[in-house]
């Protein structure tokens, strides 16, 4: 029963992350990735006002408001107002942006240490029909009942509720019945923001022990509660962040801590592949993908001349002279997480789905290689061939049911699926070493040659890559390119076609899945060891990031892509403590001055479309004064 | 037009490689290639691979508190053989990506007589082989797995090995009751010491009535706590760093368990107390390290601390850190170059430390064994057990 009880209450922290996460999402169509950030920062400052100065809970709770409501307000001023029409996938982006510059401005101000959260309350532990209740957990209950039941009649009750239901049915017709669109997004991520900063506020008491990095693990929790209950359903993200929170107590209190990742992806993968839109959701219309924007889409990819590519390959060859070997160390790593982007340029440029658990296919493959060479000593070849063919078939068969899904929830299942793989990792000691990790890896050795100094790796990683994106170019041009391309751009167009859209999907994520196995196998070498928590979502979200920022349509992108990404928090290293803050910062300023990608063109809008776009922007311009 | 704008990519990229080889060029300052006289008066330079951001960043800035008091004393008593000392950190946010880079960049910086770091086993043993590769000696004072030094003889570690330490605690904790609760990190290091605490709880016929791994980044452990409870231990032990150790320890004594609660030496932190609050009275731990040890170095490395910053005790993380530098500083003074600080840390007999007293290295560049002290939490302090 008391277990019963913990999971009610850290179900009930759960719910107010997730109906943030729902109300932006139904409201915007975003997902909203600086979310977790958000709640850090409610409860970093929280434990500031409480702790350093001394206010009591009351006030706590209204600084703590008013600050992170003013941060939501920033957070859409900076992060999503400049995107305009760009597609939706860029806001992914700018706001994981937005929560690198948080967490690390949050560390830099109140310092990285974990904190003691005061509790703020007398302290008392009451018995009643054999639930032992502390008067905190009543106080979280209390106050967490008190927001979603504001946040009910308010959303059902007032105008500006109204408007916001309308906003979140159909943004257009909303527009065009006079309702502000631009206002109604900015208020909810102000309203979103709020509840997450509460609930940081909540959750500090409750735990009594916060500090600046908490956020991204529960961002993602809360995701997974709002896709559990049916993103943009303020009821479902309750129901949703209750059934994680009591499944993962119970789980956790029969499997132990370790299995909590396996219990809250293992459900929300479960109720995915049951109920594709979530427990209270509708399975998405067809519209509101991720991908598609309005009149600016992905933009073209540049192309080159052959002798221009054969320049950029000549110079990157060429490289290993000038260069040092910290250089080319940090280069060889640069070329692995192209590879492992690439993966990516067919998954989600080609076939159109955005997937955020690729580090699930190079951990699959990082683990195969490394297992085949240090427990069965098969030479680096074989284990390399095996690593993608075995990342190819365990991705396959686990997101097969995912392709039924649309728009944000296929990022979710995926990431979701890829947490799981991590997880599965960990539990599974007698295979994979568990949490002791995979130590000694041999470096790749090919005919007879050891491939272990610098320049030898970084030519090795260079050469792999260039192949792979040879290959994936020519794919992209051939018959199968297009038939991909058909599903992307219109699914039903497609299917009514005699294409078969899921199996089109599958076929390019096992593609995908089997490219980001090779890159694990290189990874493990570079890196010589390998443990589960190196493939966590992060790694995921970084794959997306190059593919998108490089231009995802052309493998040129991810090259472009990972030399900004990977390369930029080591050419900031004089920043020392700040560089990945900047890194954020730099980040963010390249979505918004190109969501198409780096390796791209802007496709010029044709003259017959000014007019009436000129009416729309007029439009939009008046109704967001 | 499009000519211009694909030529100017071709440009931008080339420009960009060549920017990248321009950086490469160690930022060493004059003279990089002097001859061996000319060094005598140049600073003697160490590398630190520490997380300074990221989910680890506070061990940084502990390990940052050590270097600096170290790096401070090093300097006021005139440096190295009279040359000055310097450290040059670098962020890898404990990362194993990101530290073989880290472990390069060293490497290739003549000037850098030793490299020490990283945080943990993983950032530790990724970077391992650049450093054993390079000839340039990897003072993994903060790597615990048995493992560490396999990569070579260019690697030594300071922590005891669990084999010593972790027995220690099985037998401590039998003193408190016959019947335990296990809650053990599922890391490498956690894995490993509780590999060993299991072994020696099995010899001595001590019960074991629940035992869990527990992810450390996790907050809520009430599941764990509740069902450790329903078995009825007489004693809790925890195999933590201190800023878990202290959450499960006032969560479990805010849902009335009573029983006495015993940690790993890596308890031994001020943080425990702060973090923990009023539940922490009681606590007991095994250190290494006691602030009421009459030694005189220690005492005096105590006051020196509370007066450079504004902590009651020193964490053991600082100290370790203020030894490592203290320890490769030793070595350099024997024969400041990497070969020479490899050979005086292998073949040095007694070597200072705070932490651990007067060490020498065993055959695998390991601190064999060291004794430890009971400490118990009272008023808020960490003070000797009766």
């Amino acid at each position: 029963m008391d277990i019963l009880l913990a999971g009610i209450i850290s179900g009930s922290t759960y719910a107010l992350i997730a109906l943030g996460v729902s109300l932006i999402y139904g409201v915007s169509n975003i997902v909203n990735f600086a979310h977790g950030a958000t709640f850090a920062i409610g409860a970093m400052l929280g434990w500031f006002v409480a702790s350093v100065l001394g206010f009591p809970l009351w006030a706590v709770i209204i600084v703590v408001i008013a600050a992170t409501a003013l941060l939501g307000w920033i957070i859409h001023f900076i992060a999503i107002k400049p995107l305009g029409s760009a597609p939706p996938i860029a806001a992914l982006l700018t706001t994981f942006a937005v929560g690198i510059i948080l967490d690390n401005t949050s560390q830099r101000i109140f310092g990285a240490e974990t904190r003691r959260f005061p509790a703020l309350l007398e302290q008392g532990n009451l018995e009643l029909f054999g639930f032992r209740f502390g008067t905190l957990g009543l106080v979280i209950l209390g106050v967490s009942l008190a927001c979603f039941v504001a946040l009910a009649l308010f959303i059902t009750r007032t105008k500006y509720g109204r408007a916001i239901r309308a906003t979140a049915q159909d943004s257009e017709a909303a527009q065009q019945m006079g309702i502000p669109v631009a206002r109604i997004q900015a208020a909810s991520f102000v309203i979103a923001s709020a509840l997450g900063g509460i609930a940081g506020v909540l959750v500090g008491m409750y735990y009594s022990n916060v500090s600046p990095t908490i956020g991204f693990m529960a961002g993602v929790q809360g995701f997974a509660a709002a896709t559990l209950g049916g993103l943009g359903s303020l009821a479902g993200a309750v129901v949703g962040g209750l059934i994680l929170g009591i499944a993962e107590a119970f789980g956790v209190s029969i499997w132990g801590d370790s299995a909590r990742q396996l219990i809250t992806f293992g459900v929300l993968i479960g109720v995915l592949w049951i109920r594709p839109g979530g427990i209270l959701g509708r399975v998405p219309a067809v519209g509101s993908e991720p991908m598609t924007g309005t009149f600016f889409g992905a933009g073209r990819p540049l192309t080159l001349k052959p002798w221009q590519y054969a320049v950029l390959a000549c110079a990157g060859i060429l490289l290993v002279f000038p260069a040092s070997d910290y250089i080319l160390r940090a280069g060889s790593l640069v070329w692995i997480y192209a590879l492992f982007a690439l993966s990516l340029t067919i998954v989600s440029g080609f076939a159109g789905q955005i997937v955020l658990g690729q580090a699930g296919a190079l951990a699959i493959g990082a683990y195969t290689s490394a297992l085949l060479m240090t427990k069965a000593e098969w030479p680096f070849v074989p284990s390399f061939l095996a690593a993608g063919l075995v990342a190819a078939v365990i991705s396959v068969i686990l997101v097969a049911p995912t392709w039924r899904l649309r728009g944000h929830y296929v990022s979710m299942a995926t990431l979701g699926t890829g947490a799981f793989i991590a997880a599965l990792a960990l539990n599974l000691p007698w295979l994979t070493n568990g949490a002791r990790g995979i130590f000694a890896i041999p470096r790749p050795e090919i005919f007879g040659f050891e491939i272990a100094s610098a320049p030898a790796m970084y030519l090795f990683t260079f050469a792999i890559l260039v192949v792979f994106m040879l290959l994936v170019g020519r794919l992209g041009k051939s018959h199968l390119g297009r038939t991909w391309a058909a599903v992307r751009e219109d699914e039903v167009a497609a299917a009514s076609s005699g294409i078969h859209p899921a199996a089109y999907k599958s076929l390019a994520f096992g593609i995908g899945s089997a490219i980001a196995g090779f890159a694990g196998a290189l990874y493990a070498s570079q890196l010589t060891y390998i443990e589960p928590a190196q493939f966590g979502i992060n790694l995921s979200v970084l794959a997306v990031t190059i593919v998108v920022l490089g231009g995802m349509r052309a493998p040129m992108g991810v090259m472009v892509g990972a030399l900004v990404l990977v390369a930029v928090p080591e050419i900031f290293r004089p920043l020392y403590e700040w560089r990945y803050f900047f890194y954020g910062a730099l980040l963010l300023a390249l979505v918004i001055f190109r969501p198409q990608g780096l390796w791209a063109r802007v496709e010029k809008v044709p003259t017959w479309l000014h007019a009436p776009l000129q009416r729309t922007r007029a439009l939009v311009g008046r109704n967001s004064e | 037009m499009t000519i211009l704008r694909k030529s100017l990519a071709v440009l931008g990229a080339t420009a960009l490689v060549a920017g990248l080889a321009a950086c490469s060029t160690p930022t060493s300052g004059p003279g990089t290639g002097a001859g061996a006289e000319s060094a005598s008066t140049e600073p003697i330079r160490f590398g630190v691979a520490l997380p300074q951001t990221g989910n680890n960043a506070q061990y940084g800035e502990y390990f940052t508190q050590g270097f600096e008091l170290a790096l401070k004393q090093l300097n006021d008593e005139g440096g190295i053989n009279g040359r000055a000392v310097e450290l040059q950190y670098e962020d890898t946010q404990a990362d194993p990506a990101q530290a073989p880079a880290v472990a390069q960049k060293f490497v290739d910086d003549p000037t850098i007589l030793a490299s020490l770091g990283d945080f943990g086993t993983p950032a530790s043993a990724a970077a391992s082989p650049i450093y054993q590769a390079g000839g340039l000696v990897q003072f993994a004072f903060s790597a615990s797995a048995s493992t560490v030094t396999d990569p070579g003889d260019f690697v030594f570690a300071t922590w005891v090995s669990q084999q010593f330490e972790a027995p220690r605690l099985a037998d401590f904790a039998a003193t408190k009751g016959s019947k335990q609760a296990v809650f053990f990190h599922d890391t490498d290091w956690g894995a490993d010491t509780h590999g060993f605490f299991a072994d020696r709880s099995e010899e001595i016929g001590q019960g074991t009535v629940y035992e869990t791994a527990y992810d450390p980044k996790s907050t809520d452990f009430r599941p764990l706590l509740l069902t450790a409870a329903a078995a009825n231990p007489e004693v809790i032990v925890l195999i933590s760093y201190a800023a878990d150790g202290a959450l499960i320890t006032s969560q479990a004594r805010e849902l009335g368990i009573d029983v006495p609660i015993v940690g790993i030496s890596s308890n031994y932190n001020q943080q425990f107390i702060e973090l923990a609050g009023p539940a922490a009275e009681g606590f007991e731990t095994l250190s290494y390290f006691t602030p009421s040890n009459p030694d005189p170095s220690v005492q005096q490395f105590v006051s020196d601390f509370s007066a450079e910053y504004d902590v009651a005790t020193p964490s053991d993380y600082a100290i370790r850190a203020y030894d490592a530098l203290k320890i490769v500083a030793w070595a350099a003074a024997q024969d400041p170059s990497r070969d020479g600080i490899r050979t005086a840390l292998a073949t040095g007999t007694d070597i200072p430390t705070i932490l651990y007293g007067p060490i020498t290295f065993s055959e695998n560049r390991r601190v064999t064994d060291a004794e430890q002290f009971a400490l118990v939490v009272k008023d808020g302090e960490f003070v000797l057990a009766e």
